[in-house]
């Protein structure tokens, strides 16, 4: 299991044997946020449920989660009801959530004013052509608020979609590689910790995004830059494992393994045997 | 007259008595061979009292190091071993079954019920101490508290290592410490409370217009909670919805971590090994070395007290002699076992560049990694900000049209 165990698996259930990783735990309970599909990015269902999802998952298998339910691996839950459950200050109307009385308080103090930068010309033709608060649209005269509410939703689904796309697609490929990894030792195929495109991660144009957000929104570029490290060449048949190396030997066992000639490899290797004397005790 | 010649040859012999008794003598660590377990809560806790925690990265302590430590300790390895010992112990925790979800945090953006930071005070592959802060989302802090351990060589046998890391008993002494704290000082009361602040928080960050009413901070900067929005707001629905892919986003950052760790692990553990034995030889050495400069130093002194004292006979002044040579040839022996320190300390720093070349360019590529993510996803949030923020708008001008 690459992944802290469970960190991708919703909330564990108490009382779960220690040691044991809960993804694969079918008693594990966990809670469910929204029930997006995203297996082909496409068809996230907007909403929130809450809730336990019983049986098994295999939340956090290699390479298993393209099709996984992503709040099963966000594992988040409304909090609000265990609040109410403590029965502390702060307990709450039904409807209102007030702490004091049953009065509706609506958010904030004022109303914000729509900024509207988001750039809605740039979502998916066909789903807001134009529609900015209904001014500009087709020019069938405005919309309700309940019609704009309605397209600022599905403007909020499309955002969903891509992003969960793009992060289930980023997800499957960084546990790919710690699957590799967890299977390379030193100089092995893990080797390379970075500078190659493959390494670096996907923003949401590459996953394919719907123009709309995708196309809107700039990445930032690459911290410092990272330089490939060298390779490593395993040592000949005859090289022990050189625990008991002194400096000299590490360098020169050093500057053997990360040499590309082999030529030049094999010349240093010599010299290798000659300084730790390998050639005499054969 | 007899009386007094015995007196400084006796002081002569006391001399070279005591320079053997320090050189001779040696300092002794303590080294735990015992294994504390992971505690399991042995009640069953709903699923609503778990509370989240997020582990920071760890402050690699470099402003920490002593003096004596500096030659030997390699900053970049430190700053390495500073994201290797949080995931750790959020691996730990996580496994403890005590919590709820337990991620290793990219930045402190988003908002966990629980928070631990940590700072790396010292590790050197036999001993590891780190210094925990833990606080909660009210901004309460819970404790702060030092772990050390000084481990045998049996840590590095490979088949503990195929089961733990060597230090895993400092990851298990926190987790147990954090459960112990939990059930000692916070009540459900609290952590309903915790849970629904860090749920503001975030919601917050994305509209803090809409959420800022909730909360007010008290004089020392806690979070308390004022009121609440409804359960059935659909805004806080819709923050929920976005809180889930930040849990999303933050799983996948897990999963760089985990790249990190599986390719830091073996060439780090052999570092730690070699380590080990090195700074073991290291310190005896020093310790060596001193003992004879502190032996040799008193045995010249004595030896020639008695070898230049005006009333000592033939033997007295004999013994003095003797006892300076010998305290002349302790001298020249710590001088011997300071160069051999130095070559030690060579092979330690030697040994740290091997290791920094090897995961220096991971830790750039680990760092790189999460704050291109981090960066993109920030920026669909700054979307999702202004969608939410017209959405209040115009359900607020529903209300209005009915």
């Amino acid at each position: 299991m690459p992944a802290i165990p469970g960190a991708a698996q919703g909330r564990q259930q108490q009382g779960s044997s220690p040691g044991s990783s809960a993804s694969t735990n079918g008693s594990g309970s966990q809670s469910g946020g929204s029930n997006s599909t995203l297996g082909d990015g496409q068809n996230s269902v907007q909403g929130s449920q809450s809730g336990s999802q019983q049986g098994n998952s295999n939340q956090g298998n290699n390479g298993g989660n393209s099709g996984d339910n992503p709040s099963q691996n966000a594992g988040t839950q409304s909090r609000f009801p265990g609040y109410q459950q403590s029965g502390a200050n702060g307990s709450r109307d039904g409807s209102s959530g007030d702490l004091d009385s049953g009065a509706l308080r609506p958010f904030g103090n004022g109303l914000p004013a729509p900024s509207g930068d988001y750039s809605l010309d740039t979502l998916p033709s066909g789903i807001l052509s134009g529609a900015r608060s209904g001014k500009t649209s087709q020019g069938t005269g405005a919309m309700t608020a309940a019609e704009r509410a309605a397209v600022l939703d599905e403007r909020l689904r499309k955002g969903y979609e891509t992003f969960d796309g793009f992060i289930l697609s980023e997800r499957e490929r960084a546990q790919n590689e710690s699957n590799a990894a967890g299977s390379a030792g030193i100089g092995g195929a893990s080797g390379g910790g970075g500078g190659s495109p493959a390494d670096q991660p996907q923003t949401l144009e590459d996953a394919g995004a719907p123009a709309g957000v995708a196309q809107s929104m700039p990445t930032i570029s690459s911290g410092a830059p990272s330089s490939p490290p060298p390779e490593n060449f395993p040592p000949p048949e005859d090289i022990p494992g050189g625990r008991d190396d002194d400096v000299v030997a590490r360098q020169l066992r050093e500057a053997a393994t990360s040499e590309p000639d082999p030529v030049l490899r094999e010349a240093l290797w010599d010299e290798y045997r000659n300084y730790t004397g390998i050639g005499e005790d054969q | 007259m007899r009386t007094q010649y015995f007196k400084q040859f006796g002081i002569a012999m006391l001399a070279m008595i005591v320079a053997t008794f320090f050189s001779a003598c040696a300092t002794h660590t303590v080294k735990s061979t015992s294994y504390v377990p992971i505690v399991s809560d042995s009640q069953d806790v709903p699923e609503d009292l778990l509370l989240d925690v997020g582990v920071f990265t760890f402050d690699p302590g470099i402003d920490e190091i002593k003096r004596n430590e500096e030659e030997t300790t390699n900053h970049e390895i430190r700053i390495a071993e500073s994201r290797y010992a949080p995931y750790l112990t959020a691996e730990t925790l996580q496994r403890s079954g005590n919590w709820g979800i337990v991620r290793l945090m990219p930045n402190t953006f988003s908002p966990m019920d629980v928070l631990v930071n940590g700072i790396i005070l010292q590790s050197n592959g036999e001993s590891m101490s780190i210094r925990v802060d833990v606080s909660d989302a009210t901004g309460r802090a819970w404790y702060t508290k030092v772990y050390s351990e000084v481990i045998s060589q049996f840590s590095y046998d490979v088949t503990q290592r195929q089961q733990n890391d060597p230090f895993q008993v400092i990851y298990n002494n926190i987790a147990n410490d954090l459960l112990a704290y939990r059930q000692q000082n916070i009540t459900d009361a609290q952590i309903s409370e915790i849970r629904t602040i860090s749920e503001i928080l975030f919601a917050q960050r994305f509209s803090i217009e809409l959420f800022d009413e909730y909360l007010t901070q008290d004089r020392r900067g806690n979070y308390q909670i004022v009121s609440l929005p409804a359960d059935t707001d659909p805004l806080l629905d819709r923050v929920r919805d976005i809180r889930e892919r930040d849990f999303m986003f933050i799983d996948t950052v897990q999963d760089y971590y985990a790249t990190y760790v599986r390719q830091m692990r073996v060439p780090y553990d052999s570092w730690r090994e070699q380590s080990y034995f090195e700074t073991i030889e290291l310190r005896e050495i020093r310790d060596s070395a001193r003992r004879r400069f502190i032996a040799g130093t008193a045995a010249v002194v004595g030896g020639l007290a008695a070898a230049t004292s005006s009333n000592g006979n033939y033997v007295t002044q004999a013994g003095g002699a003797i006892a300076a040579g010998a305290g002349a040839y302790l001298i020249k022996s710590g001088f011997d076992k300071q160069a051999e320190a130095k070559l030690h300390q060579a092979t330690l720093e030697e040994l740290g560049q091997s290791l920094e070349n090897e995961i220096a360019p991971r830790v750039i590529n680990l760092e790189d990694r999460t704050i291109t993510l981090t960066g993109s996803v920030e920026e669909q949030y700054g979307q999702w900000r202004e969608i939410l923020a017209d959405l209040y708008a115009e359900e607020i001008g529903m209300v209005r049209e009915l």
